[in-house]
C-alpha cells in the first residue's frame, strides 16, 4: 500500500504549471511573443479564448460543443460564449479541458464580475490536475480579474499604463518588483517599443 | 529571477529561450485522461452549472448563445448617456464664457441623433461599456457641475446684498443720530430765542 503510495508521487514529480500574464499596451508585441510561445514550446495543443476573432484569423475556431473540440493536436480558438439554458458556457467548459495550454487574449472582454470570477476560480482550483498551462494577455494590471494573481507564476511584462498599484494586496511581496520592473520597462520602452521583461515569481 | 529580454522580431526567440526551457520541462503528471469528463459533458444529463449558477439565476438568460462582449443595445444605451452628458456639458461650459442661454447651444434633435449614433458606433468598436455606476456618477457631475460656478456667483450676490443690508442700517442709525442732533440744536435755539426775548 505505501509503495503504491510511493509511486503515485514519484508520477507527480515535474514541473507545476504556469499561470503567466502576458501585459502591455497596443501594439508592444504581445501577440507575437504569444505566437513565438506557441510555436516554440512542445505542448500538444492551445485553445485561445478570444473575442478578437480577426485578430486569430489562420486558427481554426471551435466552440466547445464536441468532444473533438476538447481533444486535438494544434491551435484552436474559440469565443467565450455565455451560459444560457442547456449551455454552461464558454468558461465552465474549459475544466474539462485537459493536458495543454489555454490563452485568455484581451480577457477584460468576458471577464467583468463576480459571476465570471467564480468560473474562473473553479478554473485555477483545478488547473494543475487538468496539467494546464494558462495565459492571461491584457493590457495593463488593471486588466487583469484580482482572482488570477493569487495563482500568477511568470509576468511578461511589456510596456503599460495603468498602475501596479490596485493590485498590491494580490500581489502580496512580489508588489515591489513589479513596481521596478514596470518603472524600468516604461523607461526603456522609450527607445525599445517592444522591450519587454519576464518576471519569475516562482 | 528577472530575466530581461530586448524584444527583436527578427529574433524573437532571443532569451525567450530560458522561458520557454523552462515551460518545456515536463509537467507534473496527474495520469488523468485527456478526455476525463467529457462523457458527462455531453451527455443526456450535461451539467447545468455547479450549484453556484441554477437555472433561476438571471446569469442563465433564455435566449440564443452570445458571447461576453458589448451587444449594440448596451454599447446604443450607453452612447445615448454619453451623447446627453455632452449635450448638457459642452453647452453649460461655453454658455459660461460666453454668457449665454445654453438651451440655444444644445443639439438639435437630428444632430443628437447623429452624435448617439457616432458614439454608439465607437463604443462597439472599442468593446467600451459603461457601468450604471459611473453613468449616475456623470450624470449627477454633468448636471451639477455646471452649477457649481452658478452657486459661487449667487453667493458673492448674497454677500453683497448682505454688505448693503449693513450700510443701509448704518445709514439710518446715522440719519437717526443726525436727527436727533439737528432736533436737540432746534430746540436749544427756541430756548436761547425765547430767553432773548424775556
Amino acid at each position: 500500500m505505501m509503495q503504491t503510495d510511493l509511486t503515485n508521487i514519484t508520477q507527480e514529480q515535474g514541473r507545476k504549471p504556469f499561470m503567466t500574464m502576458v501585459l502591455g499596451t497596443n501594439g508592444t508585441g504581445k501577440s507575437t511573443i504569444m505566437r513565438t510561445i506557441l510555436q516554440k514550446c512542445n505542448a500538444k495543443k492551445a485553445l485561445i479564448v478570444t473575442n478578437h476573432i480577426e485578430e486569430w484569423r489562420d486558427i481554426q475556431e471551435v466552440d466547445l460543443s464536441q468532444r473533438e473540440d476538447f481533444i486535438f493536436e494544434g491551435i484552436r480558438k474559440t469565443r467565450c460564449y455565455q451560459p444560457t439554458k442547456g449551455d454552461i458556457g464558454t468558461l465552465a467548459k474549459l475544466r474539462y479541458f485537459r493536458k495543454g495550454i489555454i490563452i485568455f487574449d484581451d480577457a477584460r472582454l468576458y471577464m467583468k464580475d463576480a459571476k465570471t470570477d467564480n468560473l474562473i476560480e473553479d478554473l485555477m482550483i483545478s488547473y494543475r490536475q487538468q496539467e494546464l498551462d494558462i495565459f492571461v494577455v491584457a493590457h495593463g494590471f488593471t486588466k487583469v480579474r484580482p482572482v488570477f494573481y493569487s495563482y500568477v507564476s511568470n509576468i511578461i511584462l511589456f510596456r503599460t499604463l495603468d498602475s501596479v498599484q490596485y493590485r498590491k494586496m494580490e500581489l502580496g511581496e512580489n508588489y515591489q518588483r513589479i513596481v521596478d520592473a514596470q518603472a524600468e520597462v516604461n523607461r526603456k520602452a522609450i527607445k525599445d517599443p517592444h522591450f519587454y521583461k519576464w518576471i519569475k515569481l516562482w | 529571477m528577472v530575466g530581461e529580454v530586448t524584444y527583436n522580431a527578427e529574433l524573437p526567440n532571443g532569451d525567450l529561450e530560458a522561458f520557454l526551457s523552462d515551460m518545456n520541462q515536463d509537467k507534473a503528471s496527474y495520469s488523468d485522461r485527456e478526455d476525463n469528463g467529457l462523457d458527462e459533458l455531453f451527455s443526456e444529463s450535461a451539467p447545468m452549472g455547479d450549484g453556484e449558477l441554477s437555472d433561476g439565476d438571471s446569469f442563465f438568460e433564455d435566449k440564443e448563445r452570445e458571447v461576453f462582449s458589448v451587444s449594440p443595445e448596451l454599447a446604443e444605451l450607453s452612447a445615448d448617456f454619453a451623447a446627453m452628458m455632452t449635450d448638457l456639458a459642452l453647452p453649460s461650459l461655453i454658455a459660461l464664457f460666453v454668457k449665454c442661454d445654453p438651451e440655444r447651444l444644445q443639439a438639435t434633435r437630428e444632430q443628437y441623433d447623429k452624435l448617439v449614433k457616432a458614439y454608439a458606433q465607437y463604443l462597439q468598436t472599442k468593446q467600451i461599456s459603461m457601468s450604471p455606476g459611473w453613468m449616475l456618477i456623470g450624470v449627477i457631475a454633468s448636471i451639477y457641475a455646471t452649477k457649481v460656478p452658478l452657486a459661487i456667483q449667487e453667493r458673492k450676490l448674497k454677500e453683497r446684498e448682505d454688505e448693503l443690508a449693513k450700510r443701509e442700517q448704518q445709514l439710518a442709525e446715522n440719519i437717526k443720530i443726525f436727527q436727533s442732533m439737528s432736533n436737540n440744536d432746534a430746540d436749544r435755539s427756541d430756548e436761547h430765542n425765547t430767553g432773548a426775548r424775556a
